[in-house]
């Protein structure tokens, strides 16, 4: 009789990473529903097309570099989709399959794959974009030939050219209920919400992130704020606008661009919150969470060497036998 | 933080019928020295003393030496033929007024029969006496608990005259804490353990303590041995049964078994089949065999058959950088960069990662995504460091030269 040995733990929590990717997914379905009912076919178009391109990235550069092909782990579908949500719907095809490819190559598998990203993919694949072409996204143009029963202007556009005057329009409400123009999933705010707190409740991403962006954000738009209310908006509004809650529960949180301990990731989470509002309110950029998360990628690393301290656990006299 | 609960329902303790057979292990035999003590037909006496250290469990006629396998090393194994009368050895006595007797002399009469008191007892603050169970099927230590009330509060009040520390905990199992309330009689204080894994590991329950009480230099006894203690010394009992639990097939019970009993005796009902996996200790940091021949030691708390399907495969695939291992690890180490160090041989990054904390408990391998062999890759860099420091310590004494 042959008996199979292998080292402890004997036992396994059972949860993969192609799992964690499609938990990540599913928690995206409302948002990605959201996006067809209110734009239609361009919004089917451009996540089909983001995804595609993203997968079959994938694979060809994973066969290029001679490694195994890990397509179904879920993670190219995740980046591509994500990427797709953060878009305006009307962006042409060539934009979207560069973009992706993007994302994919230089975002992920240059630097050795899955986990070893020191930026998140999704947003070099954007920010490069919006470096190079900025005009395609714009979203006030996006929505030019639509009907629908919000108004449609982007309110950090109008926030950033009329100060908090123009905005008194928005109504905090239909801002949650995804009534406003945006990225074609990002703006369904409570959609967003619910999906990040399924991915909390399943403990796949931890709570410091988003919490402290949260904190982040009111309190240094708070401070903009009470010192003049008449240029800058409120930090509800900040909250429940452009890419922040999407940021916050799915950009942020990317495995390997995140610091991996816990005061670290407080730090993180203030300072992609503090510097989203700086950002949207100095900058020239209407929306800064993109590059607020981007920058404060670049200082993981240094916020990994935040002491974890160990414990000690070894002990001065333990009888074993 | 996780969801590995320790077992808290009751289960009976069962008597194994005796083993034909038992097999011991002898620890540091020299063949040269002790060819003549230990002759093929001659018998031996339940508590007799085989080589220095090592005490018969049963008694019976010796049949021959063999080695063994096991993790990794070769055991040289004692067969003994069991007899069917039990004689004790005339060296272990029963007294009733044991606690007159000066400490001393009741370390060496515990440790003539077979359990192995440490002398250095004498100068310890704390005892730390554990009826939580360390694995999260096993159950065999708070049954104990159930099953021998009056012994355990004899037995710490032999510990306090014993060791003369000034303090005594009984930790045990939080759903346990309202039968045992009046257990201790005064004489130790209660440590109430939440029931998951891995707080009943004696570094965890060491350092839970200390973070709450000063206690100095400690020592660690499973309550186990506590009641074996107190039976040699009063009724004259060696230390030849262990409790252990046995999971498997389906099923999970406590069995009293005599140590040496090879476990194939013990898996009647739990027979492994083909590709399937037997290990001595638990789910989490069990060992796995390449047989069911070996015996039950002392330090056997556990025996469990995982079945073929169950068994965990790793991928060993990159590492993903989630942070669920550095969440949980209870020493707060970064696992996820030590077992990155480790696999690339960069083992002196992992020493001043704190390497060194690691007790193996597998939480990081349970919980990893990636099914990564953390503990192996943490083993494998303890050793090389190991070994680096050996190298360290050579090249000094040359230079010194």
């Amino acid at each position: 009789m042959k008996l199979v040995v292998s080292s402890p733990p004997h036992w396994h929590e059972k949860l993969t990473v192609s799992k964690i990717h499609y938990n990540f997914i599913l928690a995206l379905l409302p948002a990605v529903i959201y996006a067809i009912f209110t734009y239609g076919m361009p919004a089917v178009r451009v996540m089909t097309l983001a995804v595609a391109t993203a997968v079959i990235a994938d694979i060809l550069i994973r066969l290029a570099f001679r490694k195994p092909v890990t397509a179904t782990d879920g993670s190219a579908f995740l980046i591509g989709l994500l990427f797709a949500l953060i878009l305006p719907p009307s962006v042409p095809y060539w934009f979207v399959i560069i973009g992706s490819f993007l994302c994919i190559t230089i975002g992920k598998e240059i630097f050795g794959g899955l986990g070893s990203n020191p930026l998140n993919p999704v947003l070099v694949g954007w920010a490069i974009l919006h470096i190079s072409w900025p005009g395609y996204l714009n979203f006030n143009l996006a929505v030019a030939n639509y009907n629908l029963d919000f108004p449609l202007h982007y309110p950090l556009t109008m926030l950033k050219n009329g100060g908090s005057e123009l905005i008194s329009g928005f109504n905090f409400l239909d801002l949650l209920l995804g009534k406003q123009v945006g990225g074609m999933g990002a703006a369904a705010v409570l959609l967003i919400l619910i999906g990040g707190i399924y991915l909390l409740l399943r403990k796949i991403i931890s709570w410091e992130i988003p919490f402290f962006f949260a904190v982040g954000v009111v309190v240094m738009s708070a401070v903009f704020w009470l010192s003049n209310s008449a240029v800058y908006a409120n930090p509800l509004f900040h909250l429940l606008t452009g890419n922040v809650m999407i940021g916050m529960f799915f950009l942020a949180t990317d495995y390997a661009s995140s610091p991996f301990n816990k005061w670290g990731m407080i730090v993180f989470g203030l300072g992609i919150g503090v510097l989203t509002v700086i950002l949207r309110t100095l900058s020239v950029y209407p929306d800064g969470v993109i590059f607020a998360i981007l920058i404060m990628n670049l200082f993981t690393p240094l916020l990994d060497r935040i002491k974890n301290n160990p414990k000690p656990l070894a002990i001065n006299h333990i009888e074993r036998r | 933080m996780n969801s590995l609960l320790l077992k808290s329902k009751e289960m009976k303790i069962t008597e194994v019928p005796e083993p034909k057979e038992v097999l011991l292990p002898l620890k540091g035999f020299d063949e040269e020295k002790e060819k003549l003590k230990i002759k093929e037909g001659s018998r031996v006496k339940t508590g007799e003393e085989l080589i220095p250290g090592v005490y018969s469990t049963v008694t019976g006629t010796i049949t021959g030496i063999d080695i063994m396998s096991f993790a990794g090393t070769d055991l040289t194994i004692l067969r003994i033929a069991v007899s069917e009368t039990d004689e004790i050895a005339p060296e272990i006595t029963a007294a009733a007024d044991y606690l007159e007797k000066d400490a001393a002399e009741l370390l060496k009469k515990l440790n003539r029969a077979n359990l192995g008191f440490d002398e250095e007892l004498k100068d310890i603050k704390t005892v730390i006496i554990s009826a939580v169970d360390t694995e999260p099927l096993a159950a065999s230590y708070q049954q104990f608990l159930i099953e021998n009330p009056d012994t355990v509060t004899e037995g710490l009040k032999l510990i306090k005259h014993l060791t003369a520390a000034g303090k005594v905990f009984l930790a045990l199992p939080e759903p346990l804490l309202s039968s045992a309330a009046n257990l201790t009689a005064g004489a130790a204080d209660i440590f109430p353990v939440k029931p998951v894994y891995p707080n009943g590991l004696p570094e965890i329950l060491t350092r839970d303590i200390s973070r709450k009480y000063d206690t100095g230099k400690t020592a660690f006894l499973k309550i186990e041995k506590l009641v074996a203690a107190v039976l040699a010394l009063r009724d004259g009992k060696p230390f030849s049964h262990k409790v252990i639990t046995a999971a498997g097939k389906g099923k999970i019970k406590n069995l009293k078994v005599r140590i040496g009993t090879p476990l194939k005796d013990l898996l009647q009902d739990m027979q492994p089949g083909e590709n399937e996996k037997v290990m001595i200790g638990g789910p989490m940091m069990g060992t796995a065999c390449y047989n069911t021949d070996l015996p039950v030691t002392a330090d056997v708390d556990m025996i469990y058959v995982q079945d073929a399907a169950e068994i965990v495969k790793n991928e060993n695939n990159q590492c993903m950088n989630c942070g669920k291992c550095v969440e949980v690890c209870p020493a707060h180490l970064s696992v996820n960069l030590i077992g990155r160090y480790a696999e690339f041989s960069i083992f002196e990054q992992c020493r001043d990662l704190g390497i060194q904390h690691c007790i193996e408990c597998g939480l990081c391998a349970y919980y990893c995504p990636s099914g990564r062999s953390l503990v192996q890759f943490i083993q494998l860099a303890k050793s090389e460091l190991e070994k680096i420091e050996a190298e360290k310590i050579e090249t000094e004494g040359e230079d010194v030269e």
